[in-house]
């Protein structure tokens, strides 16, 4: 498919995305890459049904995208916080729920293991316009959640997150996507999808110039990496020695290092049990939601089955 | 409905947290307390809540009207702005459904405080016309005058469609200017004629009217005769003249002499046993003055008035006609947000408010034939172009808005006229279910279309 963005008078502006082609699987987590201005939000809008393709068809869950139907099995964070400032968060997701028909009582069961998964139960009575970036980050991602959905499409999920926030972003998507869900991720922060995407597609100038699984992409197959337990200088220089002659090269050598984001959490986790929190902001998270981890039995829409 | 009430829940919410409904509340408290104690009137009790009724009511609807349109504008077009609805229309909702959701949360909160101001209104009635207050007469004006509610009938004029065809018929094979003319014109023209003929008398002559009244009179209660009229000699200050009343074929008349003052409503009773429990009546009025020509309104001035129900019910049937025209105008509103941004959809709905209420411009400027031209062969082909465009332009105005162009409900409550439940079900029928529901449609079909997912 193609969009092509037009002045007042009809004319072209800009080609924001070129002949694209790609297809999701159900339980993927397919990654949408690159940088600013390549046609990854447009082409989010449009499986959304926000923006009507120039050219080309598109199917979502095998239907259109503006299709009641396919919309209830859906769940969309958009790229900025567009919530309802003057609504608690509490009374947020009971909207979104309410609008797709959920009971009550299931939506108040919902609303409560949401807020307890982001870490926001204790805001649950405050207005959204007083929160932080990224607590309303945090509501956001947890009403593209009510409703339980097939398919979840984020843009950029993890924006204005703490990195504690995107360690449990991450860890929600992998757990989605074990109870086979897909989920559709639009990002620039290459870590992130690196560790949770299944298959990616990069996008320039609005066309897909790499599109296929993370680490059929990434490996490097001309080389390869021995991890060894520490070992004593003689032990090393033997070693090396001995690759020399059967290699006929010189390897590389040196220490693996963790990388921030773990580093990062091992000091909050130790930090987090020796002091008392007490901030107003976001707090650690649960683990997923019970109804999003498939603990217990949902109740859907009323009048149909759980999506 | 779920989804529809949900909406509505979340509108009401936003326009409470927004203080809007605050500041409004505080500006109505003001106009509708503030204003009794203000006023002073005509120095009659009935001329005092005339004047109180007439104009809470109108500044009442003029605020709620201003709040209805912007709000229903900023409904649309700040969500769409900030792009809150992007998140709205991914749920799955239909786009008629917010519109509804939307529409039914403002409606919600103009009928709460529209029933508020009636409310207090009622309640400042009742305090300024507390009986002790007052002499026994202007007590008993205000409730023969306007704490009432009056059903009203008019004489006609017998066959005027038939007359008027018959004189077209008979000039137009001599009078070759009206045979140019359009047939339709012409012939409102010569029914005007003839209305204004058959409501002028002349000095010394006196003329009959027939009268049909909307219900059978109650033989209980007197008939009120209410007429205006103005003179062709300015100088006299009064003319004398009888009135005769009574039923087709019956020997019970009611006469009553008088000097008449012109230009000012005069009033008399009629018996109800004159009227026989019937619905007919005939009305004659004898112009005694030796040279002044008397000319009464064909529409307005002769009317015969006949209490029906209470004035209770009429007040609750004003704000019901009031209460439709503000679910119209946020209607307007909401369907110039859907479609434009902000400025352009206030400056749109606004423009379209303005044109309503310049019905009557609209309706005399549809009825000209020539705009620039002079009518002769002598025009250009671009005037005659230009002439008959404006034209068009007109009448498709004046087809749009005629049906809107009802009862003034507020004018008629403050005058104690009965509005019937008639004109309420028709109020409700043109404005909310068939403007209403072309604006729903439309706004529905627009928010389908437009691609909400674009930069605005």
């Amino acid at each position: 498919m193609s969009k092509v963005f037009r002045d007042f008078w009809y004319r072209p502006q800009v080609r924001a995305v070129q002949e694209i082609s790609f297809e999701v699987g159900q339980g993927e987590i397919f990654g949408l890459l690159g940088p600013n201005g390549s046609g990854k939000s447009t082409t989010i809008k449009m499986l959304l049904g926000l923006l009507v393709p120039s050219s080309g068809t598109l199917r979502v869950l095998g239907k259109d995208p503006r299709d009641v139907l396919a919309k209830s099995r859906i769940g969309y964070l958009s790229e900025e916080s567009v919530l309802y400032p003057y609504l608690t968060a509490g009374e947020t997701l009971d909207f979104y729920g309410r609008l797709f028909h959920l009971e009550a009582r299931e939506r108040n069961r919902r609303t409560t293991e949401l807020l307890e998964m982001i870490g926001l139960t204790h805001a649950r009575h405050r207005p959204i316009g007083e929160f932080s970036k990224g607590m309303a980050r945090r509501i956001g991602l947890a009403q593209a959640l009510i409703n339980d959905p097939d398919l979840i499409i984020l843009d950029e999920p993890t924006a204005g997150l703490d990195p504690l926030g995107c360690r449990q972003v991450k860890d929600l998507l992998l757990a989605l996507a074990r109870r086979g869900k897909t989920v559709l991720l639009c990002s620039h922060l290459l870590a992130d999808v690196e560790t949770v995407c299944d298959r990616i597609a990069i996008l320039y100038g609005g066309q897909i110039r790499a599109c296929g699984p993370v680490n059929e992409l990434l490996e490097e197959r001309d080389r390869s990496r021995l991890l060894l337990p520490a070992v004593s200088p003689q032990t090393m220089r033997d070693l090396l020695r001995s690759v020399r002659e059967i290699l006929g090269q010189e390897p590389e050598v040196d220490h693996p290092r963790k990388d921030l984001e773990r580093y990062f959490l091992d000091v909050v986790a130790q930090a987090r049990r020796t002091a008392r929190d007490d901030s107003s902001g976001a707090h650690e998270g649960a683990p997923v939601a019970a109804f999003l981890a498939g603990d217990v039995p949902t109740t859907g829409p009323k009048g149909s089955n759980d999506a | 409905m779920h989804k529809i009430v949900a909406i509505a829940w979340v509108t009401v919410r936003g326009a409470i947290r927004s203080r809007v409904v605050l500041t409004l509340t505080g500006v109505l408290v003001a106009v509708v307390i503030g204003f009794p104690l203000m006023v002073r009137g005509d120095g009659t009790l009935a001329g005092h809540v005339q004047i109180l009724i007439g104009f809470t009511l109108r500044a009442v609807g003029f605020i709620l009207g201003l709040a209805a349109v912007g709000s229903g504008c900023g409904a649309f077009a700040l969500e769409i702005q900030n792009r809150q609805i992007q998140l709205l229309v991914t749920k799955p909702v239909r786009p008629i459904e917010i519109w509804l959701g939307k529409a039914l949360g403002l409606i919600l909160l103009q009928g709460v405080l529209l029933g508020c101001c009636g409310a207090g209104l009622y309640g400042m009635l009742r305090w300024t016309a507390q009986a002790e207050r007052w002499e026994a007469a202007e007590w008993a004006g205000l409730h023969d005058r306007i704490l009432v509610s009056r059903a009203v009938a008019v004489p006609f004029v017998l066959d005027a469609p038939g007359q008027a065809r018959e004189i077209y018929e008979r000039e137009v094979v001599t009078d070759p200017m009206l045979a140019q003319a359009d047939r339709m014109d012409a012939m409102r023209a010569i029914l005007r004629q003839i209305e204004a003929q058959s409501f002028s008398i002349g000095p010394g002559a006196e003329r009959t009217w027939p009268v049909r009244l909307p219900f059978l009179s109650d033989t209980e209660c007197p008939l009120m005769l209410q007429f205006r009229f103005a003179k062709s000699i300015p100088d006299i200050e009064t003319v004398s003249g009888v009135w005769r009343i009574r039923a087709p074929g019956s020997s019970v008349s009611h006469e009553q002499r008088g000097e008449w003052r012109p230009q000012v409503l005069n009033r008399i009773w009629i018996p109800a046993d004159v009227v026989q429990g019937g619905k007919d009546l005939e009305i004659s009025f004898f112009n005694q003055d030796p040279v002044a020509g008397l000319l009464f309104d064909p529409h307005r001035g002769v009317e015969v008035q006949m209490q029906r129900g209470t004035f209770e019910m009429n007040l609750l049937r004003a704000l019901g006609g009031m209460f439709f025209r503000l679910i119209l105008l946020t209607a307007v509103g909401l369907a110039a947000g859907t479609l434009f941004s902000l400025p352009v959809a206030g400056l749109c709905s606004f423009c379209l408010v303005l044109l309503l209420q310049l019905g009557d411009y609209v309706t005399g400027m549809a009825a000209q034939h020539r705009y620039f031209g002079e009518g002769s062969s002598q025009d250009s082909a671009a005037t005659v172009a230009a002439d008959r465009s404006l034209r068009l332009m007109y009448r498709t105005l004046d087809t749009v808005i005629r049906p809107l162009r009802g009862l003034d409900a507020v004018e008629a409550v403050a005058s104690g006229r009965r509005i019937s439940w008639g004109q309420t079900g028709s109020a409700f029928a043109i404005q909310v279910l068939l403007y209403g529901g072309i604006l729903a449609w439309l706004s529905a079909a627009g928010l389908r279309r437009r691609e909400l997912g674009a930069i605005v």
